[in-house]
């Protein structure tokens, strides 16, 4: 899901730099200053996950993670990827420095995206799995479509490319759903505050 | 002071950490020039050859499609008539690439230095033959130091470590610890 440096226009780069920019300021004002470590932990754990790769076809696609930090962080999971792509960018050269922003747009707003519509359905008991199930799923979908849409617009040669990026990711949209499913209905039973619900 | 949650996070992250295969996600490149042929390998950092990728030859000028790597990840080609050095290119799509450079000075002599003869108007170039003992002892070497080439080729190579892992985190709990501080000083407590 990391773009490479070199790939992207400059255009794309500037917008996804932008964005980001935004994205960040708006999550540092929003995030709960009582859970700072809890979004350490998840951006930590976002870190990590990125590591952990299923080999699909020629290439690879790994676990995000981003639908879960978004339904629990909200617009704090901006910086939190930020922070855990920056880091990945310099300790294993994943992505790059330059393409960070566009990076972020693609991971971060693919979760916001996909986490949104599920979000009020965590309220109701008997549609939290489905909803954990959807918001992993679709974040994912959401980032490969993001994705999609900065290879197509940096070069027509990639449509074909961006076709395979979006196939590739469909296991791992079902991984992730049926992740951040167990995740979210765990947490509704041991800590519902998070998710900002009640004790049932 | 970890919450729940913090302590659920932190489970979750030592599972992921090391409970599966941690395979880097992106593609290294190495190549070496043996002879006149330059030899290349692709793989994602674990292993598992990149393969079916498009290689590009940069030598500064129009870049150069060499052709796909084969199933190990491997593409041979000759060594560019240049005879400078360059950048190897592998996108395997997604956006993914990984670079590798060879050097002028790793590409050894030219093949064929050429003496011109004639006068300039019409000038004519001859090649200067090996003796069949230099091409034997060219062949031996090659084969010889091939694979040593190729090993130096592989330590050069950046792999991610469990102390890289373990740095990143580091960073993590650094910074919350920074963010933490600096809001219970603000707060005046």
């Amino acid at each position: 899901m990391h773009l490479s440096e070199g790939i992207v226009s400059m255009p794309v780069l500037l917008a996804g730099g932008a964005l980001t920019v935004a994205g960040t300021i708006v999550g540092l004002k929003k995030i709960d200053e009582d859970h700072l470590m809890t979004t350490a932990m998840l951006s930590a754990t976002f870190f990590v996950a990125s590591l952990v790769h299923v080999p699909i076809g020629p290439g690879s696609v790994h676990l995000l993670l981003n639908g879960l930090m978004a339904l629990i962080l909200g617009w704090a999971c901006i910086p939190a990827i930020l922070v855990a792509l920056i880091l990945q960018a310099v300790f294993f050269q994943y992505g790059g420095l330059t393409v960070l922003g566009v990076n972020v747009v693609i991971i971060g707003g693919g979760g916001l995206l996909g986490s949104c519509c599920f979000r009020p359905l965590l309220r109701r008991p008997k549609w939290r799995k489905a909803a954990g199930f959807g918001a992993g799923f679709l974040s994912v979908a959401c980032a490969a479509l993001l994705l999609c849409a900065t290879l197509v617009t940096t070069h027509q040669d990639f449509i074909g490319t961006a076709r395979v990026v979006f196939v590739a990711h469909l296991p791992v949209m079902v991984v992730e759903g049926v992740m951040t499913m167990f995740i979210v209905s765990f947490l509704a039973k041991v800590q519902p505050e998070i998710l900002g619900l009640t004790h049932d | 002071m970890i919450n729940r949650l913090g302590m659920f996070s932190l489970v979750l992250l030592l599972v992921l950490l090391f409970g599966t295969e941690c395979l880097a996600h992106k593609i290294t490149v190495f190549g070496y020039v043996d002879q006149a042929m330059v030899k290349t390998e692709s793989k994602f950092s674990g292993g598992r050859p990149a393969k079916g990728c498009q290689l590009t030859v940069l030598t500064g000028m129009s870049p150069v499609i060499v052709g796909r790597t084969d199933e190990k990840g491997m593409l041979d080609f000759p060594v560019p008539e240049q005879h400078i050095g360059f950048d190897i290119l592998v996108s395997c799509g997604e956006g993914h690439q990984g670079k590798w450079r060879i050097d002028t000075e790793e590409l050894g002599r030219p093949p064929e230095p050429y003496i011109s003869t004639g006068s300039p108007q019409k000038k004519v170039t001859l090649p200067v033959q090996d003796s069949a003992l230099q091409l034997m002892i060219r062949a031996e070497l090659a084969a010889e130091l091939g694979p040593i080439k190729h090993q130096l080729a592989e330590l050069k190579q950046d792999s991610v470590s469990l102390a890289d892992i373990m740095g990143g985190l580091g960073y993590f709990l650094g910074l919350a610890g920074l963010a933490s501080y600096m809001r219970f000083r603000r707060d005046g407590k």
